[in-house]
């Protein structure tokens, strides 16, 4: 009944989306309208992977007076590498993000 | 003058997310502090008070994982029985009430004279609710036995519905003033269970930590 690591629906749907902007620092809002999870699944989803080393993040500050620094994400090495190897293995969607980013 | 309604959703909003930040355990607190500082980048409303209640999912979720008790499948398979038990409770009470519609001697040989007129009374709501908590226990227990995590979210509505339909079927007793719940309290399953649940939560605010993590930087 164990379920494999990282192959549930949303986790690579968090991949793929990574893997469009494998360069781009993202914030949670902007993952989670992106791939239509909630924060209550994609912050799990995000700890399980820094645990895991394929993602790291950083405090970003704001320009704007008030606004507290905001915690962004992008996948390391390991992840990226990780999340081609997935796509490679599962077609969609982490497929399509692959030959979006190869085009 | 009363403030407008988004001013109560972002105090709600904020509160939520506050309480998130202490839920979550002391090695994760600043994955719970991210998801507060998004809220600042959420319009107002109902999406801020959506994302609250996720950190809040998440917060607990966190919580629940470091349950090192929950680890031991002896442990899981205790707790899954004890459910099981509150589930058969709870089927067999809306079984009772259902039959007495359809075949009142039946019912008899089971209940006193009193108690009778208390499951007569009983709408046909609470015994609908009284069965999906049973079912909603069944489910949970599966799922503890199988994948403590996901567990979480059914033990919670099986204990609201069973909630509701605990507080539908006192009122129903005081309103026939025949028959109080305290009959019930010698149902030696569901004090256990709840002594269970008790240590559960005694056992959460122990506040034992994660190894080290690699995220956040």
């Amino acid at each position: 009944m164990t379920r494999l690591p990282n192959r549930s629906t949303q986790t690579l749907r968090l991949l793929a989306e990574l893997l469009g902007s494998p360069r781009a620092w993202q914030h949670g809002y902007e993952l989670s309208k992106a791939t239509g999870l909630k924060s209550g699944t994609l912050y799990p989803i995000l700890m399980r992977l820094a645990d895991q080393g394929l993602l790291t993040s950083k405090w970003e500050g704001s320009d704007h007076p008030g606004v507290p620094p905001r915690h962004v994400y992008r996948l390391t090495p390991d992840g990226l590498a990780y999340a081609r190897n997935q796509a490679e293995s599962e077609p969609a969607p982490l497929g399509a993000r692959v030959s979006r980013a190869k085009s | 003058m009363t403030p407008p309604l988004h001013v109560y959703m972002q105090r709600l909003s904020s509160s939520l997310a506050e309480h998130a930040v202490a839920v979550m355990p002391a090695a994760r607190k600043d994955w719970a502090r991210a998801m507060r500082a998004e809220l600042a980048s959420l319009d107002e409303g109902i999406e801020r008070v959506r994302w609250s209640f996720g950190c809040l999912r998440a917060a607990y979720s966190e919580r629940v994982r470091n349950f090192a008790v929950l680890d031991r499948l002896a442990v899981r398979i205790f707790i899954a029985l004890l459910s099981l038990n509150e589930a058969h409770g709870l089927l067999w009470s809306a079984k009772l009430a259902w039959v007495y519609r359809t075949n009142p001697s039946w019912a008899a040989r089971y209940l006193s004279s009193e108690r009778i007129q208390v499951f007569a009374a009983i709408p046909t709501l609470l015994i609908g609710l009284s069965a999906i908590s049973a079912a909603l226990y069944a489910v949970a227990a599966a799922y503890l036995v199988c994948h403590r995590r996901n567990a979480v979210p059914y033990y919670a509505a099986a204990v609201g519905t069973e909630l509701v339909s605990l507080m539908g079927f006192s009122w129903v007793s005081v309103s026939v003033d025949s028959w109080s719940l305290r009959s019930e309290a010698s149902h030696y399953g569901v004090w256990l269970g709840y002594t269970v649940l008790t240590l559960m939560i005694a056992n959460h605010f122990r506040h034992r930590e994660f190894p080290p993590s690699r995220g956040p930087t």
